[in-house]
């Protein structure tokens, strides 16, 4: 207990604030851009686009990492920005990285009740902003659930936050990647307090998921 | 007013549900559409509402001395969409209690103030005394209710009603007939789609168009 509260100090703080951020941010751009694709493949049955998108579901986050590497290095095509190694970078890769998933999820989560809300509106003569809250509105526990689906994604992502961030201390050093440090440098018990607190974190959040979605909704009155 | 339907076509993949379906009807009337199930009453509605568009003919609005007329593919609808009200064949209900539900309808129009005329609805339909009820805590029959009452409680010229007595017990029945009743003598244009004419006693109604379906199991 001793030792582990030792873990406790001002590196892994940062090591909890970093990683708290970089899931918050990138969760909450990937969502609102999600929603917008997800309202478009429906509203326009973009039936291609919603196969595309299913099928970068599990794009291997290493190779999503390497990709950003090449656009974002020093004399790569975005290479100016200067963002490399930091906690910027890390966001931007993996907003991408979770738009596929959250993408779904919104339009499993969604697609039952948008052509009746759809309909509604067409019928009253609403613009497209009312239609939007209506379905924000009528699905807000779905759209809750597909937010923690991506955050959950991002908390335990490793490949990624490896290349594109480097693992620099109090910059971009997450509970993933500092577990790989952990274990790369021998220090198994550090590697294993991260561990708990990355599970501890992981387990919220999956019980936040249940307990919105309708995956956990496994009740029915008559 | 009055709605002018020319050679209305509308094929479902191939299979036809609406052919060479011509008529018109002018404020202060009823018309009854009946038919058989699959028989294409609820497609026609939707075509007349701009919410499905026909394969082949005509639809014209005739406001004042106005005609809209509107050929595939659809236009400009939103001036004569405004004035048209659509009681859908599902009820369709979202998360929330009966007043919400009930002002949903003034709210997407944009029209927010809710004065004495939309209580005074309410009161006469019996709802007010569950006004507060989860709407998916209350019967069928009830959530019907809610829906006409959201559909008529919009600023409407055209009302269309997709079957408005399903599920309905002969008390409701009696209520809407004389409502609507007393919106034909208002002058206004009123199109009802149900399968079963023995419902409508009471009903004041001016013409029946009695639609035959086309593709028999």
């Amino acid at each position: 207990m001793k030792n582990y509260l030792n873990w406790l100090n001002e590196e892994s703080l940062e090591i909890v604030i970093i990683s708290i951020k970089v899931v918050l941010v990138s969760s909450i751009i990937s969502f609102i851009i999600s929603f917008f694709i997800s309202f478009l493949i429906l509203d326009k049955k973009l039936k291609f686009f919603f196969t595309l998108l299913q099928s970068f579901l599990f794009i291997p986050s290493v190779l999503l990492g390497l990709l950003i590497y090449i656009v974002f290095k020093r004399n790569g095509l975005l290479g100016f920005l200067n963002l490399l190694y930091s906690s910027k970078i890390v966001i931007i890769g993996e907003t991408i990285l979770i738009i596929p998933l959250m993408t779904l999820f919104i339009i499993n989560g969604i697609k039952e009740r948008f052509y009746e809300i759809k309909e509604i509106n067409k019928v009253f003569s609403g613009n497209l902003w009312k239609n939007m809250v209506l379905i924000i509105n009528e699905c807000k526990e779905s759209l809750i659930a597909s937010f923690i689906v991506g955050s959950s994604r991002v908390i335990g992502e490793t490949g990624l936050a490896m290349i594109v961030g480097g693992n620099i201390k109090g910059e971009t050093r997450l509970f993933s990647t500092s577990i790989v440090l952990y274990t790369m440098r021998g220090e198994i018990e550090k590697g294993i307090y991260a561990g708990i607190y990355l599970l501890i974190f992981s387990l919220i959040l999956n019980f936040l998921y249940f307990y919105f979605s309708k995956d956990g909704n496994i009740f029915k009155e008559y | 007013m009055e709605i002018f339907l020319r050679n209305i076509e509308k094929n479902f993949n191939g299979i036809s549900v609406l052919s060479d379906l011509s008529f018109s009807v002018k404020d202060g009337e009823i018309l009854i559409l009946s038919g058989e199930n699959g028989s294409g009453k609820t497609t026609l509605l939707r075509i007349i509402s701009f919410l499905t568009i026909p394969t082949d003919g005509e639809i014209s609005y005739k406001i004042g001395f106005k005609n809209f007329i509107y050929n595939f593919p659809y236009r400009h609808v939103k001036e004569v969409s405004s004035r048209i009200s659509f009681l859908h064949q599902k009820n369709i209900i979202l998360k929330g209690n009966i007043e919400y539900n009930l002002k949903l309808g003034k709210m997407l129009r944009g029209e927010n103030s809710f004065d004495t005329n939309f209580y005074n609805l309410i009161e006469r339909f019996g709802v007010s005394d569950i006004f507060k009820n989860d709407i998916y805590k209350v019967s069928e029959g009830q959530r019907r209710i809610v829906c006409f009452l959201r559909c008529v409680s919009v600023k409407w010229d055209i009302l269309l009603l997709d079957e408005p007595f399903a599920n309905l017990d002969s008390n409701y029945v009696e209520k809407i007939t004389s409502y609507l009743n007393e919106q034909k003598q208002k002058g206004k244009l009123i199109i009802v789609a149900t399968p079963d004419t023995r419902i409508l006693n009471g009903l004041y109604f001016d013409k029946i168009i009695k639609l035959e379906k086309k593709c028999k199991n």
